[in-house]
C-alpha cells in the first residue's frame, strides 16, 4: 500500500544548537501514529516541516505521492493541520472562521462541525480572542477535523481541554477513522491520548529519531522482573534498568533464559505500562534498531 | 484569474473586519490631501522641502497606517516579523499565489481609492487645474500611483514575512534612521540643485512630456508589480514560519 505520508532522510538545522533528523517515517492509511518526545525534541518542527512551514535542509516529504517542498501545491487540501499555537484567528468569530476554512476543503463535513460545536459547547458568535484557551482549542479542533483531509495532523490537541472533552474527542477521532483511508499524526504528551488512540509511536529525542514502534509490539517487548535476592554486578541480557531487586528488560525471553540458566529466582514478572516504556526510551535514549513495524492495525481501537 | 477570485474570497472576511481601519486610513490620507491643497500655491512659489517629504510619505508608505492588531505586520517570533493572517493562511489549503494576491487586494483597498480621490481633489482645488491639461493630469496621477506600487508594495511584502537581524528592534531602528537620512538627502539635493522640489518636477514632467511620463510610470508600475510579486512568492517558498 502507498504511504499517505512519506518522509525520507529529513534533516533540518535550526539556529546553532538544534538539529532535527535524519528522520524516516512512512504513514499508511488507516493508522494513527503518536509523535512523542521530550520537550524541545522537535515534534512541532517536524509537523511544520511536513506542512512546508519549515523548509528542510535535506530529504524529501511526500503526501499522497506529491512532493511537499516543490512548486506543486496540490497536496495542501490533503492535509488538515491543527497547530499548537494559533496565530491570526483573534479578530474572527468561529462562524467567520468556518466561512473562511470550509470552502478550502472539498470534503468539508458540515454535520461533523455542527456536532463538535454542540458537543464542546463552543460559542460561534464570540471573537476567538475572547474565548478561553480550552474553548479556543475546541474550536480549533472543530475547524480542523471536519476538513476530512486524508491526513490529519494534530499538535498537542488536548493540552488545555477538560477531561470530559478529551474523552469526547478521542471517541470522535475513533469514529473519524472508520472509513479506513485516513491517517492521523498526533503530537502529544498526554499518555491517555497515546494509549487510547495510537497504533504506532514515533519517538524523538533532542531531534534524533529513536524509533517507529508498533504500540502493542512495543508493550510486549518490555517486562519487569522482581528477583528474590539482590544481584551483584552481573550483567543480564536485555536489562535496561535496575533498582535493587527489580530489573526491567527489553528482551524478556532472553532475560528469563539467562536467569534460569544462572539459577536466579524471581518472584514475579509483569508487563510495563506504556508511560513507563516511553520514560525508559527517552531516559536511555535507547536506539531500538529503527522502524519496528508489526502488522498494520486498521481496527480494534478502543 | 481564478486565483484572483479565490484571493478576493479569502480577503472579503478580512476586509469586513478591517472596515473601520480602512476608513481611518482614508481619513488620515484626506487630512494630508487637505494640507496639500492649501499649501500647493505656496509650494509652487517657494518649494518647501517638507511638502515633498509628506507627499512621498503619503504616496509611498501611507498603507503603514495602523491596521487591526490581528492583521498588522508584527513580531511573531524572535527576529521574525509577518502578518498573523499570512501565518494563518499558510496553515490552510491556500496556494502561495492566492496568499500574495490577497495581500495586494488588501493593500489596494487601503491605498488606491484614497490616493486616486486625493489626486483628483488636488487637481480641481489647486492651481494645477490651470497648469495641467486633463492628459497631463493623468500623467501626473500615473507618476504618483506608480510610486504607490513601486515603493508601497513593500508593505504587503513585509506582511509575507521577514526573518533576521534587520527586523529585530535594533535592526528596524537602524533601517528607519538610514532611510530617513537618505530621503532627506535626496530631497535636499533636488532642492539645492534645482531650486524646486520633487512634486514640482513631477508636475513639469507631466505637463511637458505627458506621454513619456505616463509610459515610464506604467513601466515602473509593472516592473514594481512583477518584482514584488516574484519576491513575495519566493519568500513564501523559502521562509521558515516557526
Amino acid at each position: 500500500m502507498e504511504p499517505l505520508l512519506y518522509i525520507s532522510n529529513l534533516e533540518k538545522h535550526i539556529m546553532d544548537d538544534f538539529h532535527l533528523g535524519p528522520i524516516n517515517l512512512h504513514l499508511e492509511p488507516g493508522t494513527i501514529t503518536a509523535l512523542i518526545g521530550n520537550n524541545g525534541s522537535g515534534k512541532s518542527t517536524l509537523l511544520k516541516t511536513i506542512m512546508n512551514l519549515v523548509k528542510p535542509d535535506h530529504g524529501n516529504i511526500k503526501i499522497d505521492n506529491k512532493f511537499v517542498h516543490g512548486e506543486n501545491e496540490s497536496w495542501k487540501p490533503l492535509v488538515a493541520y491543527q497547530p499548537q499555537t494559533i496565530i491570526g484567528w483573534n479578530a474572527f468569530t468561529g462562524e467567520i472562521l468556518k466561512r473562511l476554512i470550509a470552502p478550502l476543503y472539498p470534503n468539508w463535513d458540515e454535520r461533523l462541525f455542527q456536532k463538535m460545536i454542540e458537543l464542546f459547547d463552543v460559542p460561534l458568535h464570540k471573537k476567538f480572542s475572547k474565548l478561553s484557551q480550552g474553548v479556543q482549542q475546541k474550536l480549533n479542533l472543530a475547524l480542523t477535523v471536519p476538513r476530512n483531509a486524508p491526513l490529519l495532523i494534530l499538535d498537542e490537541p488536548t493540552s488545555f481541554m477538560d477531561i470530559p472533552s478529551k474523552k469526547l474527542l478521542i471517541d470522535l477521532l475513533v469514529d473519524w477513522m472508520e472509513p479506513g483511508n485516513r491517517s492521523i499524526l498526533i503530537a502529544s504528551h498526554q499518555i491517555d491520548d497515546i494509549k487510547k488512540l495510537s497504533d504506532y509511536l514515533f519517538v524523538l529525542h533532542n531531534g534524533k529519531m529513536l524509533g517507529h514502534f508498533e504500540k502493542e509490539e512495543l508493550t510486549s517487548t518490555y517486562a519487569r522482573f522482581w528477583l528474590n535476592d539482590s544481584l551483584s554486578d552481573t550483567s543480564i541480557p536485555g536489562e535496561v534498568s535496575r533498582e535493587d531487586r527489580m530489573i526491567i528488560s527489553d528482551n524478556p525471553a532472553e532475560t528469563e533464559a539467562f536467569l534460569e540458566a544462572m539459577s536466579i529466582k524471581w518472584s514475579n514478572r509483569s508487563s510495563l505500562e506504556l508511560d513507563d516504556i516511553i520514560t525508559i526510551l527517552l531516559n536511555n535514549k535507547k536506539k531500538m534498531g529503527g522502524i519496528q513495524h508489526g502488522s498494520h492495525v486498521n481496527s480494534g481501537r478502543p | 484569474m481564478n486565483n484572483w477570485r479565490k484571493a478576493f474570497e479569502i480577503t472579503k472576511l478580512e476586509l469586513h473586519q478591517s472596515i473601520y481601519n480602512i476608513l481611518l486610513a482614508y481619513l488620515v490620507t484626506g487630512l494630508f490631501i487637505a494640507m496639500f491643497v492649501t499649501q500647493m500655491p505656496t509650494y509652487l512659489d517657494e518649494g518647501t522641502a517638507l511638502y515633498d517629504l509628506l507627499f512621498l510619505l503619503v504616496f509611498g508608505s501611507s498603507p503603514l497606517f495602523p491596521k487591526l492588531k490581528s492583521f498588522e505586520t508584527q513580531h511573531i517570533a524572535h527576529q521574525f516579523i509577518a502578518s498573523p493572517i499570512v501565518v494563518m493562511q499558510n496553515h490552510l489549503a491556500i496556494p502561495h499565489d492566492t496568499i500574495v494576491k490577497s495581500r495586494l487586494i488588501i493593500h489596494g483597498c487601503y491605498t488606491f481609492p484614497a490616493h486616486l480621490l486625493g489626486l483628483i481633489i488636488l487637481y480641481f482645488f489647486t492651481p494645477l487645474v490651470d497648469m495641467l491639461s486633463v492628459g497631463s493630469f493623468i500623467a501626473f496621477s500615473t507618476i504618483w500611483l506608480s510610486l504607490s506600487i513601486f515603493i508601497g508594495y513593500l508593505v504587503p511584502r513585509l506582511s509575507i514575512g521577514v526573518r533576521g537581524f534587520w527586523v529585530s528592534n535594533s535592526g528596524i531602528s537602524i533601517i528607519l534612521l538610514v532611510c530617513c537620512m537618505l530621503l532627506f538627502l535626496l530631497i535636499a539635493m533636488v532642492h539645492s540643485f534645482s531650486s524646486h522640489g520633487i512634486v514640482y518636477w513631477s508636475i513639469v514632467f507631466a505637463k511637458d512630456l505627458p506621454i513619456l511620463a505616463t509610459c515610464i510610470s506604467i513601466i515602473i508600475a509593472i516592473l514594481g508589480y512583477v518584482l514584488w510579486i516574484t519576491k513575495m512568492k519566493k519568500v513564501l517558498r523559502k521562509l521558515n514560519y516557526s
